[in-house]
């Protein structure tokens, strides 16, 4: 049996599990390496994405957003729903879509929990991003919901320590940077997922000089490691 | 220390980009040890002069290059190896700038493979502006230039400098372009860098606040210290040693520039000395028919000598060629200028100052140490001098001919307009302030913060010491490059292998890059020809005497030295006279009492604001009343200043001083010269000062004296007169005399006919030559061509003849109307209006400005008549014959109706609508009766007044003045029915009575008489608007009849 | 037609009307100044009840409220009693008026601005009756006639200071000689040909209201109040082909104090519950502060139902579904705000915290999509070719700079110890914990904004971390303090 097959078999069986009973697809996570770590290929349509760090400065909400951008591919608008006022969109590279990209801007938590849900609900919206620490398990569960009935990608980025017990999301990935000097790496750890084997672990190197940036649609080196 | 250059440096004349003088860089690179500095503008050569001035005194290698923004490749600095290469780079800008409008360049790679030979290209690229060079862009430029191919690394604390550098190493390593240490640097200290983003502001047309990314990110783009550099580089070994390296390879020096005269101007077969002796002595023999002076004989052989030691000739022969032209179309032209005034010049008919009448000054004449070109200006008549330009242009070809240069610099008022606009003023705020700089236009920095709350600035806000920080510092930063009024440059080989040329704003003009001074500076060849409005005045006058039945005039033949010229000039009688009509030169005439025409040179010469500031003119004058005695310290002195009674008048009595008194060589002198002609805007006498006053105290002389004539020679700053200018001026001042004192009429048409030109406009010229018996005829359609004319006299005015006022008077009148009207009346009198529109092909705004100025009187008389039957006169003259006869039924009828015709007052007040005078009457004599009743004094009672007296008197302003020397006196001239009133304004009564003062058209003015022999001046103290007292009169006149 | 012609001026001395005395007048008059036009909407709004047709008639310094009275004055008691009305109500105003009363508005207008005294006075009328203008004329200026400069000068230098000279010359010899507005004007005056004017009427506006007798408390009977006025508001709307772009609603309280809010729309609609969700969802951040007793629903802006949807989503690809995509913005807008809800603009700027611009997506339309104002060129400049096709100062891409992705709205200042002194980080404590630094890139140096204030001089560093996060850090030049900016997160 190849892996295709395999794989194939896979998103069968995720199909029937569907509680919405509705396939969205799958988009890649915008980095290569990544994809490949992810048991489905890429991030799957209509779920949530946890992405865990310690601190700020890991890299995380970088890596958010290269699969939110993947998510909002074919002109579908995306959502940053930004808790604390710290996103800076002048990181983002020069062909971010930013006239489709709106941010929420938001004071209190349950306006951006609102928000989010709101967000993620809406039929055509390609993802959703946020960072969001306060969040809960009943929480994560309703824009779990809401990301089915839409088919959009929820991207949440939250403190590792807040870890809830029940994970509702589809995927739930830990990242580490590495203090080496040089070019910048973070270790990606896939703790859970739907289908698939957890504590597989990939190394994704990261760009923020300003020179021979390579644009972010192109393929991220071929440096995945371990597994 | 690492030994480094600077290759990438630009300069303000880099307009609107680079914030510093070229000599500030040089100053500055000097001060930090560079090995060398290169200065680069954008797409120019304007810079280098300046740069190489400053350079060659301090003894810093200067590379000469220009950055090139070529549109298919990326942008380099292209730096001279010597002049062969030099010569390519300018004509690679003049090619760039031919195919672009004013102010741009376009050029391509291709033309860099055309023009590179020689040349080292220093490829450069802003990490912040554009995308990085590629590597096949860079190999391109590897194959084009060879070994002479350079990769500039520059850095500026930019986001990442350190992977700027890495990505430049591996395109160094890939292109195989060795990379070289540079700064990019637009400014010599980072304290100019808010003046460079106003400068972007400026060229970018919006605030400051508004330019964005369009500004730098930080100051960096200054001139480092080395061990600043040192650390910058520090992950680029070799990079700063290259530098040094590259600059290494550069031997040119623009000094290589001179002596590149032309060739052709002696006959084939005759050297260019030859020919120019043959013409001098020729031209002597017909000086001096009777046998050439001694006196003068001695001067040629002297000059001649001189001339060919010096390799000169070539350019007298331009000179004389020039002249020789003119003569052939009847052009009048004289010479003057420090060469000018020599016996050579004389014979060769480029001036008409006889040697042997006045004293020739040898050392002003062309001098060994000093290294610069002889120095003449020719003036041409005015209106006809582009005739001889483009006679220059014809025989030279547009190669090897151009136009010189003018740097257009900002001044106060234009600096402050700028950043007013870059720091975001308000507009009403800008014009405010631009309003009150107006008053000085020289600008000590206290003067700004004055204008600054003159014009509603709060002196304490920080928005206003930006302000005036950075205007002040703007004002003298070049502007654009513009050209000079005549200056024309002429070479041997191409132009436009010595300096790039441009196409002028005027059609059919070419201009180089360069300046006078920076042509002064390398020594070029350039002949100025300048336009001078007494001339062709003077023309125009011989025209008219002898088409008036008088003899044939040229300037030689106007009898020399006759009495009543003088006695007329020392009555003050001067107006319309060249140079002595001003007011200042016309309150000295009566004391100076000039007698022979030396006196008229020390009068030209004197009543200058440089012997003024210098505090000579009190002295001479006294010496010459006999009230003071005159001495001299040494016998040298007196040598250098007994024609002039002691006190130095003329620049060479300066100059010669230095040498005489204080032991200056000559060479010496004639950079003292020099420092006097720019101290003012740039300082550096006093490193004369002591020089000087130790060279006297030396030879004997009280330190006492010797402060004074340091003064003295500080107060020449850039006015000072040189003799020889000064005798040519009073050739013509005594010519214009002459034609004034026996042809008043011819002179009074002349002059008139000639303007724009001198002090006085055509009304008072007019009534000038009335009161000197000259019969004025109004203008009229029926009699007036577009000038004005001569007319047989009436028996009143006997032989006289009188002058007919023409059309050319009335503003608004076009010339070619005019011309139609006058070729229309050769076929006989207009009959009517309708006569007249048709025949002379005139609309209706025309006719109805001729009905206003009533110079219609075909159908009556009556100005008012005239103007309803023009206005009858429609603007489709197609429209059928029947409808003219139908306004002929309706006319008597309306004629009746028609209010009364004008009052006298109201018919004073249309002629000067129309013409800015009136042949009727005075205006303010319709205000005497009210003005007697008020105890005002008319002008004619004033001159009855003692010294010191209280006084009231009246007028309608003609003049205000504000010479810059006159510590804020304005000087404003009155006119009544019975002559003029000089009047004294000191800054506080201008400033008490703003209003009044700047814009009432006539005054009642309190004040103290003041009375120096026959001239007496009104000092105000307090002034009244009448204006509306005259229109009041006009309209009751009207509403009561 | 009766025309009446007020020249107004506003009184600015402190004494109320009717009291000055004489010798003040002229120095009250000095400082009155003509009306601008607000005032003049506002004045001409508030002079309706003299008649229905007014207008302000000419610019500037001779602009005048002239108003038809014909079929208004006998509703007065006649003419002498509406000007006595009109008086008051000038008086109340605190205007000085100078009026005239004639069968046209050209013979109104000139009696009014030149009749006997050029000077305002508090209030002067003069009544010229049916039929009398020609003689009234006669004795005023020929600048009566309000011609054109160059008509007046002219006649004034023929001679003809009076119009009364101009009215017996034959028609054909004026008709040669002057601009057709001479006969046109002197016609208009005397009534031979009618004369119109531009009559001021407020914009139709499409409202609804409702008052309760007494008060209400509750949100719900102020929804059910809306979800009955909408229908009504919509249907103008409706019948058009219009929709609804922004609505406004404005509550008033017990104590007459007003409430309003404004609801934006991405695209127009004309859907009710729509409308009412949104306005609902308004009501939850807006609260009710006291009970109301009435509520009024106002469209203030209006577009055409299909052009707009082409226009707005033009932009937007097909897969996204620009209904449910406007419902989100609408409903996201509505409860956090327009300001919450925004676009992002990059700004040219060079200091890090001005690099971008939230946009609101809902924006009153005039401005939608407008950059930070036109650029002016001058004239000077603009001939350049080069810099015409430049990009504005915004479209300048960042995209050569390393920013992190997440910035401190303030600067967090932290002890950093560094090698040199004006060397790099090497160490640094923040919030009570210390941090090595393993490598650090820079200095980005940033010198900019002199012409706000103090210039901001700052060196920005990247640093690794030793627990491997990257951070920005930067050293204020002036003082040589250190500041923690962001995280590249």
């Amino acid at each position: 049996m190849t892996p295709n097959t395999l794989e194939q078999l896979r998103e069968d069986l995720r199909r029937v599990e569907s509680n919405a009973g509705k396939a969205w697809g799958v988009v890649s996570s915008g980095r290569e390496v990544v994809d490949r770590l992810l048991p489905a290929g890429g991030l799957r349509r209509g779920t949530l994405v946890e992405w865990l760090a310690s601190e700020p400065g890991s890299g995380a909400t970088t890596l958010a957003l290269d699969a939110a951008r993947s998510a909002a591919g074919d002109g579908r608008p995306m959502v940053v729903v930004d808790r604390r006022g710290w996103f800076y969109p002048p990181a983002l590279s020069i062909d971010w879509p930013l006239e489709r990209l709106l941010v929420v801007r938001c004071r209190r938590d349950d306006e951006a929990f609102w928000a989010c849900d709101q967000a993620l609900r809406t039929s055509g919206v390609g993802a959703v991003l946020t960072q969001c620490d306060a969040v809960d398990e009943r929480r994560l569960r309703c824009w779990q919901l809401a990301a089915e009935q839409s088919g959009a990608v929820g991207l949440v980025v939250r403190h590792l320590a807040r870890q809830p017990e029940a994970c509702f999301s589809d995927l739930r990935l830990l990242v580490a940077p590495s203090c080496a000097v040089g070019r910048r790496r973070v270790s990606l750890t896939l703790l859970r997922a739907r289908q698939g084997r957890p504590g597989a672990v990939v190394e994704v190197a990261l760009d923020d000089h300003a020179y021979s940036l390579p644009p972010p649609t192109a393929s991220p080196r071929r440096r995945a490691a371990g597994a | 220390m690492l030994r480094y250059a600077e290759l990438h440096c630009l300069s303000n004349f880099t307009f609107l980009r680079a914030a510093s003088h070229p000599d500030e860089l040089v100053a500055r690179a000097v001060e930090l040890g560079y090995s060398a500095l290169a200065v680069t503008d954008r797409h120019s050569l304007a810079g280098v002069v300046e740069a190489h001035a400053a350079a060659k005194e301090a003894d810093l290698k200067l590379l000469i290059g220009a950055e090139v923004h070529p549109s298919d490749a990326p942008s380099t600095v292209l730096l001279a190896t010597d002049r062969a290469a030099y010569g390519r780079l300018a004509r690679l800008l003049t090619l760039g700038k031919s195919r672009a409008p004013k102010g741009e360049c376009h050029l391509t790679f291709a033309d860099l493979a055309t023009y590179g030979e020689g040349l080292l290209a220093c490829v450069f690229a802003d990490p912040a502006a554009s995308t990085p060079p590629t590597v096949s862009q860079l190999s391109a430029y590897r194959e084009l230039f060879g070994d002479r191919a350079y990769l500039l690394a520059e850095a500026h604390c930019g986001p990442d400098d350190r992977a700027w550098f890495a990505e430049l190493q591996t395109l160094s390593r890939r292109a195989k372009l060795p990379l070289a240490a540079a700064g990019g640097v637009y400014y010599h200290t980072p304290q100019r860098r808010p003046l460079q983003d106003v400068l972007t502001a400026i060229r970018l047309g919006r605030p400051v606040a508004e330019c964005g990314k369009e500004l730098f990110a930080n100051a960096e783009r200054h001139l480092h210290a080395i061990d600043e550099l040192e650390l910058l580089y520090e992950s680029l070994p070799g990079a700063i040693a290259r530098s040094a390296e590259v600059a290494d390879r550069c031997r040119f020096c623009l000094d290589e520039l001179r002596y590149e005269y032309p060739e052709e101007l002696a006959p084939v077969g005759v050297t260019p000395a030859e020919y120019l002796r043959k013409l001098a002595w020729d031209g002597a023999a017909e000086r001096y028919p009777q046998g050439v002076p001694v006196k003068v004989r001695d001067l040629v052989t002297r000059e001649l000598g001189l001339i060919e030691e010096l390799h000169y000739e070539a350019y007298f022969l331009t000179v004389w060629d020039l002249v020789r032209f003119a003569r052939s179309q009847d052009i009048l032209c004289q010479g003057r200028g420090s060469a000018a005034n020599s016996a050579v010049c004389y014979c060769l008919g480029v001036t008409a100052v006889d040697p042997d009448r006045t004293d020739v000054l040898f050392e002003r004449f062309i001098s060994k140490e000093r290294d610069e070109a002889p120095d003449i200006d020719i003036d041409f008549e005015h209106e006809r001098r582009e005739e001889v330009l483009q006679y220059v242009y014809d025989k030279y070809g547009r190669e090897r001919a151009a136009m010189t240069g003018v740097t257009i610099r900002y001044r106060t008022r234009s600096a402050s307009r700028e950043v007013g606009k870059a720091l975001g003023l308000l507009e009403e705020q800008i014009d405010a302030l631009a309003k009150t700089f107006v008053d000085h236009h020289r600008n000590p920095e206290t003067k700004w913060q004055e204008c600054c709350q003159d014009g509603g600035l709060d002196l304490d806000n920080r928005q206003t010491a930006q302000f005036i920080l950075l205007a002040s510092e703007l004002v003298g930063f070049p502007r654009h490059l513009s050209q000079h009024v005549g200056g024309m440059v002429v070479s041997r080989g191409p132009l436009c292998e010595m300096v790039p040329i441009e196409n002028a704003a005027m059609p059919g003009r070419t201009v180089i890059e360069w300046n006078k001074d920076d042509l002064d500076v390398l020594g070029l060849l350039k002949v100025d020809c300048l336009a001078l409005g007494m001339l062709t005045a003077i023309r125009k006058c011989f025209t008219l005497i002898e088409g008036a039945g008088g003899p044939k005039l040229t300037l030689a033949d106007v009898p020399a030295e006759d009495p009543a010229v003088y006695e007329m000039v020392s009555r003050a009688d001067t107006m319309g006279v060249f140079q002595i009509e001003s007011r200042a030169q016309m309150s000295m005439l009566p004391r100076l009492r000039p007698a022979k025409f030396y006196d008229l040179v020390i009068e030209v010469a004197i009543v200058r604001p440089g012997p003024i500031q210098g505090n000579m003119v009190h002295p001479y004058l006294r010496r010459r009343a006999g009230e003071e005695p005159v001495e001299y310290p040494t016998e040298e002195v007196c040598q250098v200043l007994y024609k002039t009674l002691g006190v130095p008048i003329f620049q060479e009595q300066a100059m010669k001083l230095a040498i005489v008194a204080a032991g200056f060589s000559p060479g010496e002198a004639d950079q003292l010269r020099r420092a006097m002609a720019a101290w003012r805007r740039k300082g550096g006498i006093d490193a004369f000062r002591d020089k000087l006053l130790d060279g006297m105290r030396a030879n004997g002389i009280s330190d006492e004296f010797a402060e004074r004539l340091y003064q003295q020679i500080c107060g020449f700053g850039e006015y000072g007169f040189p003799e020889s200018h000064a005798a040519s001026f009073a050739l013509l001042v005594y010519v214009s005399a002459w034609l004034k004192c026996h042809y008043p009429a011819a002179f009074c048409a002349a002059l008139i006919n000639s303007q724009p030109m001198g002090f006085y406009a055509p009304g008072q010229l007019v009534r000038d030559a009335r009161e000197h018996g000259v019969a004025i005829r109004a203008i009229d359609v029926s009699h007036s061509d577009w000038d004005l004319t001569l007319e047989p006299g009436d028996e009143i005015h006997g032989e006289t003849p009188a002058v007919r006022l023409g059309l050319r008077l009335l503003q608004g009148m076009p010339e070619a109307a005019a011309r139609r009207i006058v070729e229309a009346r050769r076929a006989g009198p207009f009959l009517s209006t309708t006569d007249l529109a048709r025949r002379a092909d005139l609309g209706q705004p025309l006719l109805l400005l001729l009905a206003r100025a009533d110079a219609l009187r075909l159908a009556s008389e009556n100005r008012r008549a005239a103007l309803w039957s023009a206005l009858a006169e429609r603007r489709d003259r197609n429209r059928p014959l029947f409808a003219e006869l139908g306004v002929g039924d309706d006319e008597p009828a309306v004629a009746a109706s028609l209010p009364p015709t004008l009052t006298p007052l109201e018919e004073v007040l249309a002629d000067y609508r129309s013409a800015g005078f009136s042949l009727r009457a005075h205006p303010v004599s319709f205000l005497r009766e009210q003005l007697r009743r008020r105890q005002s004094l008319s002008a004619g009672e004033l001159a009855e007044h003692k010294h010191g007296e209280l006084v009231r008197t009246a007028g309608l302003v003609l003049l205000r003045q504000r010479p810059s020397t006159a510590k804020g006196i304005t000087f404003v001239t009155l006119e009544d029915e019975t002559g003029v009133i000089n009047l004294v304004l000191h800054a506080a009564v201008w400033q008490r009575y703003r209003e009044v003062a700047r814009a009432a058209k006539v005054w009642l003015v309190d004040g103290r008489l003041e009375r120096q022999g026959p001239i007496v001046h009104v000092v105000a103290a307090r002034l009244v608007d009448l204006t509306s007292n005259l229109r009041d009169i006009a309209q009751r006149s009207r509403d009561f009849q | 037609m009766r025309i009446l012609c007020l020249r107004l001026r506003l009184r600015h001395d402190g004494e109320p009307p009717g009291r000055e005395r004489t010798a003040s007048l002229h120095h009250a008059a000095a400082r009155a100044t003509v009306p601008d036009g607000a005032l003049r909407a506002r004045l001409a709004d508030d002079v309706e009840e003299f008649s229905p047709l007014i207008g302000w008639v000419g610019a500037g310094e001779s602009a005048s409220l002239c108003l038809d009275v014909g079929p208004t004055a006998h509703g007065f008691g006649g003419e002498a009693a509406l000007v006595e009305r009109l008086r008051a109500w000038t008086e109340q105003r605190r205007l000085l008026a100078t009026v005239a009363l004639a069968d046209t508005l050209g013979a109104a207008w000139a009696v009014a601005h030149c009749g006997e005294s050029e000077e305002p006075a508090t209030w002067r009328c003069r009544v010229i009756p049916p039929g009398r203008q020609a003689a009234a004329l006669a004795t005023l200026p020929v600048a009566a006639l309000r011609l054109s400069f160059g008509t007046t000068a002219l006649l004034q230098e023929l001679g003809f200071s009076h119009i009364g000279p101009l009215l017996p010359l034959p028609r054909e010899a004026l008709a040669e000689r002057f601009p057709p507005e001479l006969l046109l004007r002197i016609d208009q005056a005397l009534g031979k040909v009618p004369e119109l004017f531009a009559a001021h009427r407020p914009l139709p506006v499409w409202e609804a209201k409702l008052a309760w007798e007494g008060s209400i408390a509750s949100a719900e009977s102020l929804v059910a109040a809306w979800q009955h006025l909408l229908p009504q508001l919509l249907e103008p709307l409706r019948q058009r082909g219009r929709g609804v772009a922004r609505l406004l609603a404005e509550q008033t309280g017990e104590s007459h104090t007003l409430r309003r809010f404004v609801v934006g729309l991405l695209r127009p609609t004309l859907d009710a519950d729509h409308l009412l969700g949104l306005l609902q969802l308004r009501l939850e951040t807006e609260r009710l502060r006291e009970p109301i007793v009435g509520t009024r629903l106002a469209v203030l802006e209006e577009s055409p139902l299909a052009v707009q949807q082409q226009v707005l989503f033009a932009d937007l690809a097909p897969p996204v579904e620009s209904q449910a995509w406007a419902t989100l913005v609408e409903r996201l807008s509505g409860r956090l705000g327009h300001e919450a809800v925004v676009r992002v603009r990059p700004r040219a700027d060079h200091q890090p915290e001005r690099a971008w611009q939230g946009v609101p997506w809902l924006q009153p339309r005039e401005t939608n999509g407008a950059t930070n104002g036109p650029v002016k060129a001058s004239p000077l400049r603009k001939r350049s070719a080069s810099r015409q096709g430049a990009p504005a100062a915004d479209a300048v891409p960042s995209h050569a700079l390393p920013r992190p992705t997440l910035l401190l709205p303030r600067p967090q200042p932290i002890r950093v110890f560094a090698v040199a002194p004006q060397g790099h980080p090497h160490r640094f404590e923040s919030g009570g914990r210390e941090q090595q630094v393993v490598e650090s890139w820079g200095p980005e140096r940033l010198e900019t904004g002199w012409w706000r204030g103090p210039s901001l001089r700052r060196d920005y560093f990247r640093a690794l971390l030793d627990d491997g996060r990257r951070c920005w850090l930067f050293r204020e030049l002036r003082s040589g303090r250190w500041f923690l900016h962001g995280w590249f997160d």
